[in-house]
């Protein structure tokens, strides 16, 4: 009715005004299908005057009769008609995709992909719903090139850490900026300690939904994100929500309904069940090592572990009592469960009028860890509309509300022989000797609640304790979203402000009863935090054609964004009554938190940037981009607060350049780009000027007389700290052949950073342990290839994919002058440097001594590998390169996913793999343990080594817990990482019921891997860092097995 | 649309001006104050706590070579990393010595003579310390910050004559009058007096430490002696003194913290040697033993799973003298050089007692004092001292002076006596001073302890040299260091005795530390720092062959 009401109008104003010369021409500009085509151009052909169609594809012009007009848009062919009666009916023809890939690109602008100088890649949202992960950076993980992503830990919901493009920063973060529908979205990991005592920690952009992704745009060089400045040096993740969207629904698809349900379960070591806890043979429960005697049948029988004198009165039924020394197979793996993921998503859009769209979501996603205690509870709503206004505004706004609940035991480092800084959940339980039967001991005191074990010391926390009793939680509510005006001021140019707001409140609590090993009086520490990110962004936009060859277009504006962060916290130890987590039920009090840090401050900065880019576009074929932008940031002094960056990039198309190359069979488009550009990093806040720490309350004299200090911080302030620069040579081949069969997007890049702020560690006796100083050079070059291939088309029988390949050379060029190395992560003795020559993040630690001449390892006067006495090289943890193959098989209605995984090398120091083979549990130390080994090796005179030993003492001293050196693997790793089938019901089945579609899907997640030189029953996960979210990788400190996924969801439309 | 564009431009600027303004206000970090505001006070009590850190650290290490407690080793080169040495590094120059630099002047500007002066002295004890431990350390180029990143070494010897003139201007600065006393004093003693003994005193210890390189040393202790103004007495000894905190802040001894806990085992072991020493060495039982030593089990060997030493063959290498991990009664120790795997025995190692830890006196319960929540209120509930300085030490220090230094005359014989009579009392005396009781049974009579001087005594009459005389007194002197591990890893160096130390486990342990390796922060930050060839480096005072015995 609506439609005829307004094809009514038109007509009788067409009627009225057709006499006229200069006449208003209506018209409606449609799709192949009749759909309306919204905002195409419509316009006098060598003229500037046109107008842009409606949401309803209408449009009218006030023109002379007989002009020519073209009409286009983005997607479809050009068209030019004479400009008649009206109305006008234009039917598009959709143009050959080669040409018109539209993606969205920094501050959201869309552009054809064709005039872009550089690489971006996009995901769709198919490619990250309905997933059994619900951090959005696990999901995109192997699905673009350049793009690298590590766990910190295998618990749901702890931090993730993701590269992109390589370490470009030595002492700086090294994490993209997320920005979610056109506003930057905090994505730090807001630890209380450092990754010595857990990274159990989560980073926030687990706030973000996955279910409510319309499409992400991965910004990778600094050619693509130089309009973010300084924010966007470390790639751009740019995520279009559904609430942000500005598509159009269409019927029966207006309401989304999904649910989905997976499985998740641990993927534990191989364990031997032929020996038990001892060592040398010796039998006994209170070991921690596994090299007792073999099993017999019948078996030995051995005082229970609880027979002792501490436990007399709690179990007065074990004193005395005898037990079998006899495997227990399932002793690790019942301290596990079956974690299930399920997630409710609805969403809810509409186009309420001609020129709106409205949406509304929710998602409900549980995430159940496979550890008792482990659970990320999220509830994500999220509205959005859009609307163009009959006064050229157009208004849009999207509003985020998310609560997240997180929680799990704490996981603290362990070198394989009790959690050494805070409990830790998985620091023990791995190699819990073969004959103990750990889940039918008991694990608390019936009397106190106080933790037991079967140690004779109780040395070791319970790890079934630490589930029940020790918790580590966040809770975060965060508002985000954005409002945007935009005034057309013609069809050639407008103007947008933006305001995005980022809010969060985040209560980190940590609690452990008293009765524990580590914090026996128990502690309870909260922590409330306080994020604010507030961005102004104002963009003109201006396009035009400046003659009939060339284009031209402008983009310019500013931004001022603000962030403030503020946390205080409480930090109480010794409890009063078991259990109760209240401050008042604690004694003492303080402000220092666990690793005496403070709990209370505030970090301010501001930044300001104006920036402009324009495009010039020659016939469709060649694109030339100069950008620049200049940044003030106020943490630094104001002498080198300013800083000018400039960028520029060429795009040019020979296949529509060149004839003869135009409507080629087997060369349908290729693409050539380069690109430079630069960016910036600024140092956090407050470097630059001196301050005094004090110290409240850190002793009491025996008078009862609290003492407070003062001292001169050991970090150096540095005034003429300079921000740091990076610049990037980008060039890139795209192309499609074979009738679009095969897709090829191929990127080198080198990237350097100069000038770098490091912070750079001082030898303590000039007073300070560090400085920041503008020194250091790193440089990353790389490629990146995405091909695609479509082996198979018809009508209904389709089969692609699509081949990812990364690969990155980093390495350091510069240090300061004087410097031999600079820690970047871990231990001084046992972690990542910059070192110069080496990549980034090289790893050092103390290594077995090697015989000069003959290249042997060098043995001691007791057999064991003799250890340096300093520091060296003992791998390097950056990958050869990665690729990941997605392959995609339908048939009808019926299509099947699968992605693989592979990355080439990289070097890991695998504290699990370390522990387990010190332990002799599983069955990679599975032989005659009776028979003394002789290691391969020399002695110290440099004869062969006669030096029998034990194999408990070869693999305690020297295989597991020997030289550092001897735990770092090779992490070559093949991941089946996602297969899927799923079904959709054919259209015609659904016509007359109230659903637009119907899907099932049966997916797994890591359904298998394999890291070919680690041992082969330790089924290790070299990916994972055990540094957490700083991005360093190589080191892991029994950050928790892998764990897989495997469940079904079901969607449907209407 | 020209107008617009003219807009966008005057609010840029302006956003631009008003920004910049603002950024101003955020160059101040507003979580801490400003240098300005620091308060002598304040960074002497950051200096007090610092040292006594220092000190800790170096008395551990010192005892763990000494025997007093386990050296892991196995041998001597592969026992501690550079990186083990980190710590005191950063706390003797971060801790004390920057802001001894910075409160010295500050203090005597404001006429603080006496905050001054003790800081003086706690400088000078930590550049003793170092040198002590590494040999040549960095001094004059060091703490200078930017001015200077990579501080060259200096001779340890003219950082001890350096640390010697702190310690006289300390003196100076004592004899002035003070604008107002520091606000607390975490030692012993608490008056300018106590402390121009303890200047004096740290004079005398450092001409008996040099006392191999400099032949000028035997008159200066002489005149020391004469001058009279030395730790003599319990009441000026030289101590820094521990609370009853448990947490925040946790103000107990530290050998307190690590054994009486709260949960899981007690800490390091004591050493076997040291134990057999006292116990059962002289065929007559120090009296000092319950007081130094805690027993959570009287009764031992423990079983195979607990104490596998003690089923393992004696090592070939061991005199017949030498105790090898068991010597009975529940003195549950481990052997020097012990690499091996740690046994489920902690709550049946030996801790360390009353003295100087603030423990529990051993009265024979042979009952658990770790891994419960009753074991946090033991004995004296951690308010021990570390003993820096006892009035014993000087007692045994001029003994050794006057058996081997010429110029000063001292009788050796008395110092002897004096040393060990009153270590004894001292120790004897101080479960009441610091709020516990030595249950009456178990106290020692003093027909024991006179016994046991006269045994000590008789030893002494009876060796006919020199040096069999100095055998006795230094192996008194290493008895009564209980508590201060550096003096005694000093004395060992300096005087090659006590002898008849256990030897490590396993043969050939490689050459006897005589200083640690340089820390790690020092050589791989420090491009002016070079690592040591080996742990046999010695420092300059040490010109004792290897191997010491």
């Amino acid at each position: 009715m609506r439609r005829f009401l307004t094809l009514f109008t038109v007509l009788m104003l067409s009627a009225a005004l057709a006499s006229a010369q200069t006449q208003v021409v209506t018209g409606k500009v449609t799709d192949e299908n009749s759909n309306p085509v919204a905002r195409a151009s419509v316009q006098e052909k060598n003229s500037k005057k046109g107008t842009i169609t409606d949401a309803n594809g209408d449009f009218s012009l006030s023109t002379t009769r007989g002009t020519t007009l073209v009409i286009s848009s983005v997607g479809y062919e050009k068209i030019e008609i004479l400009a008649g009666n009206s109305p006008i009916v234009v039917s598009l023809r959709t143009s050959n995709q080669n040409l018109t890939e539209v993606v969205v690109t920094a501050l959201g602008i869309k552009r054809e992909k064709k005039a872009l100088g550089y690489a971006v890649s996009t995901v769709d949202s198919k490619q990250l719903e309905q997933r059994s992960e619900t951090d959005i950076t696990r999901i995109l993980n192997g699905k673009t090139p350049g793009v690298d992503i590590g766990a910190t830990s295998g618990l749901s919901g702890s931090g993730t850490n993701i590269i992109i493009r390589g370490l470009s920063t030595i002492s700086g973060n090294s994490t993209p900026l997320f920005v979610v529908d056109g506003a930057p979205f905090d994505a730090s990991t807001n630890a209380q300690a450092d990754f010595r005592y857990g990274n159990q920690t989560s980073s926030r952009f687990l706030d973000l939904d996955p279910n409510n992704i319309e499409s992400i745009s991965i910004l990778r060089g600094l050619s693509a994100s130089v309009l973010y400045g300084e924010q966007g040096r470390n790639g751009v993740i740019l995520i279009t929500t559904k609430n942000g969207s500005t598509r159009r629904i269409n019927k029966k698809t207006e309401i989304s309904l999904a649910q989905s349900v997976f499985a998740n379960k641990v993927i534990l070591p191989d364990f031997q069940n032929e020996y038990g806890g001892g060592t040398n043979q010796s039998t006994g429960f209170a070991f921690f090592s596994n090299w007792g005697a073999h099993f017999t049948n019948p078996p030995v029988m051995l005082l229970h572990p609880y027979s002792r004198a501490a436990y007399a009165v709690a179990f007065p039924d074990l004193q005395g009592k005898l037990i079998p020394y006899e495997a227990h197979p399932n002793n690790v793996k019942d301290f596990f469960r079956t974690g299930y993921v399920t997630t409710t998503s609805l969403n809810v859009a509409g186009s309420p009028g001609p020129n709106s769209t409205v949406s509304a979501s929710y998602t409900l996603s549980k995430d159940e860890g496979y550890t008792r205690g482990n659970d990320v509870l999220k509830h994500s709503f999220g509205i959005g509309g859009n609307a163009k206004l009959s006064n050229n505004f157009s208004v849009s706004a999207t509003a985020h509300y998310v609560f997240t609940d997180y929680k799990t035991p704490p996981n603290a480092r362990s070198a394989g022989s009790a959690a050494t800084n805070g409990p830790g959940v998985f620091a023990d339980i791995m190699y819990t000797p073969r004959s103990n039967d750990l889940s039918n001991w008991p694990f608390e005191d019936p009397l106190t609640g106080g933790s037991i074990y079967y140690r004779g010391d109780n040395g070791i926390q319970n790890p079934y304790w630490t589930t029940k009793y020790v918790k580590f939680r966040e809770k975060i509510n965060r508002v985000y979203g954005q409002a945007s005006l935009k005034y057309d001021f013609s069809n050639h140019f407008n103007i947008t402000y933006r305001i995005g707001l980022d809010t969060y409140g985040e209560e980190n609590t940590f609690q452990t009863p008293k009765g524990g090993i580590q914090y026996s009086l128990g502690a309870f520490e909260t922590v409330n935090i306080t994020n604010n990110i507030l961005n102004h962004n104002l963009i003109a936009n201006y396009t035009t054609k400046l003659n009939s060859d060339l284009d031209l277009s402008i983009t310019a504006g500013g931004d001022l964004s603000s962030s403030v962060y503020k946390q205080t916290g409480i930090y109480s130890t010794t409890q009063l009554v078991f259990n109760l987590f209240n401050h008042n039920n604690f004694v003492n009090h303080t402000n220092k938190g666990l690793i005496g840090e403070n709990l209370d401050f505030t970090s301010e900065q501001e930044s300001l940037g104006i920036f402009g880019e324009g495009t010039v576009g020659y016939k469709d074929f060649l694109y030339g981009t100069v950008g620049a932008r200049n940044s003030w940031v106020s943490t630094l002094e104001p002498a080198n607060r300013s800083l000018f960056y400039p960028s520029g990039s060429i795009s040019f198309i020979p296949t529509s350049a060149i004839e003869s190359l135009k409507g080629n069979r087997w060369i349908n488009y290729t693409k050539l780009r380069v690109g430079y550009a630069t960016s910036a990093r600024f140092p956090d806040p407050y470097r630059t000027r001196a301050a005094l720490s004090i110290g409240s309350n850190v002793f009491i004299d025996r008078s009862g007389t609290q003492v407070n200090t003062n001292s001169i911080p050991n970090r150096l302030p540095n005034p003429d700290l300079k921000p740091e620069l990076l610049s990037e040579l980008e060039a890139g081949l795209e192309g499609k052949f074979i009738k679009s069969r095969v897709t090829l997007d191929f990127t080198w890049y080198d990237r350097k950073s100069k000038n770098q702020i490091v912070t750079q560690q001082l030898d303590p006796s000039t007073g300070y342990d560090q400085k920041e100083i503008n020194v250091g050079t790193v440089e990353n070059k790389g490629i990146e290839v995405g091909l695609g291939i479509t082996p198979l088309k018809s009508k209904n029988f389709t089969w692609d994919f699509l081949i990812n390949f990364t690969r990155n050379r980093n390495k350091v060029l510069e240090l300061p002058e004087g410097t031999k190395q600079i820690p970047v992560a871990g231990f001084t003795d046992l972690g990542g440097f910059a070192i110069v020559g080496k990549p980034l993040g090289i790893m050092q630690s103390y290594y077995t001594q090697r015989d000069p001449k003959t290249g042997l390892k060098i043995v001691d006067n007791l057999g064991t590998y003799l250890s340096s006495t300093e520091i060296g090289i003992i791998g390097d943890p950056n990958p050869d390169y990665k690729a990941s193959l997605i392959n995609n098989i339908s048939y009808k209605g019926l299509s099947f996913h699968m992605q693989w995984d592979y990355t080439k090398g990289g070097d890991i120091y695998s504290t699990t793999i370390r522990a387990l083979f010190a332990r002799g549990v599983t069955k990679d130390a599975l032989f005659d343990r009776n028979l003394p080994l002789i290691l391969p090796a020399v002695k110290q005179d440099g004869t062969p080594n006669d030096i029998q030993v034990s194999a408990f003492e070869a693999y305690f001293n020297s295989i597991g817990f020997g030289p550092s050196g001897e735990s770092v693997y090779d992490a070559t790793l093949i991941r089946l990482r996602e297969v899927s089938l799923s079904y959709s019901l054919p259209a015609k089945l659904l016509n007359k019921t109230p659903f637009g579609s119907l899907s099932l899907t049966l997916s797994g997640q890591n359904l298998w891997y394999r890291a070919p030189n680690t041992p082969k029953y330790m089924h290790f996960d070299p990916e994972t860092s055990g540094l957490g979210t700083g991005s360093y990788r190589g080191f892991e400190f029994i950050g928790g097995p892998s764990s897989r996924r495997f469940g079904g969801s079901i969607r449907v439309t209407f | 649309m020209k107008k617009i564009k003219k807009y966008i431009l005057i609010a840029s600027i302006a956003m631009i001006a008003f920004s910049c303004k603002k950024f101003d206000t955020l160059l101040d970090n507003p979580n801490a104050p400003s240098p300005t505001s620091a308060d002598v006070d304040l960074y002497f009590n950051q200096v007090q706590l610092s040292y006594v850190n220092v000190f800790n650290t170096a008395e551990d290490f010192g005892a763990q070579l000494t025997r007093m407690y386990v050296y892991y080793g196995p041998n001597y080169s592969n026992g501690y990393s550079p990186q083990s040495f980190d710590g005191i590094w950063g706390s003797a120059y971060e801790g004390v010595l920057k802001n001894a630099n910075v409160m010295i002047p500050l203090a005597k500007s404001q006429g603080k003579y006496f905050h001054a002066a003790i800081t003086e002295v706690l400088k000078a004890q930590t550049l003793f310390t170092l040198v002590d431990l590494f040999g040549d350390v960095p001094y004059s180029e060091a703490n200078l910050g930017v001015a200077n990143q990579n501080p060259k070494a200096d001779p340890g010897a003219s950082v001890y004559k350096a640390a010697l003139d702190l310690l006289d201007s300390a003196i100076l600065d004592l004899g002035k009058t003070s604008s107002v006393n520091p606000s607390v004093i975490l030692f012993n003693p608490s008056t300018k007096a106590g402390w121009i003994k303890v200047a004096n005193t740290m004079k005398l210890r450092a001409y008996v430490n040099t006392r191999l390189v400099d032949n000028t040393v035997g008159a200066k202790i002489q005149a020391l002696v004469t001058g009279g103004n030395l730790i003599t007495t319990a009441a000026d000894e030289f101590t820094f003194k521990y609370g009853t905190n448990q947490s925040t802040p946790n103000t107990r001894h530290p050998r307190f913290n690590g054994n009486y806990t709260g949960a899981g085992a007690a800490g390091d072991y004591v050493g076997v040697y040291y134990m057999y020493a006292l116990q059962v060495e002289k065929g007559i039982i120090d009296p000092r033993t319950r007081y130094y030593f805690y027993r959570q089990t009287v009764t031992s060997p423990g079983n195979v799973q607990q104490q596998p030493c003690a089923y393992q063959t004696r090592p070939a290498h061991y005199a017949p003298t030498d105790p090898f991990c068991e010597i009975g009664s529940g003195y549950w120790g481990r052997n020097h050089g012990d690499a091996t795997g740690i046994p489920p025995d902690g709550s049946l190692r030996t801790e360390p007692g009353v003295y100087p830890a603030g423990g529990k006196f051993d009265c024979s319960e042979g009952t658990a004092a770790s891994g419960s929540t009753a074991a946090l209120s033991s004995g004296a509930k951690g308010a021990g001292i570390s003993p820096i300085w006892m009035s014993f030490f000087t007692d045994f220090t001029l003994a050794e002076a006057a058996l081997t230094t010429p110029g000063y005359t001292g009788d050796a014989r008395a110092s002897l006596l004096n040393g060990v009579t009153n270590s004894i009392n001292r120790v004897m005396s101080f479960p009441a001073e610091i709020g516990t009781v030595a249950c009456a049974t178990r106290v020692p009579t003093p027909a024991a302890v006179t016994a046991y001087i006269n045994f000590v005594m008789a030893q002494y009459d009876a060796a006919a040299t020199t040096s069999a005389k100095l055998d006795v007194v230094l192996k008194e002197y290493y008895i009564a260091l209980w508590g201060n591990g550096l003096e005694a890893y000093n004395m060992y160096r300096r005087t090659s005795r006590p002898r008849g130390l256990q030897p490590t486990i396993l043969p050939g342990p490689g050459a006897f530390i005589r200083t640690f390796l340089y820390p790690s922060v020092y050589v791989n930050l420090n491009t002016n720092a070079k690592q040591k060839a080996d742990w046999a480096q010695k420092a300059f005072w040490d010109t004792n062959p290897d191997p010491l015995f």
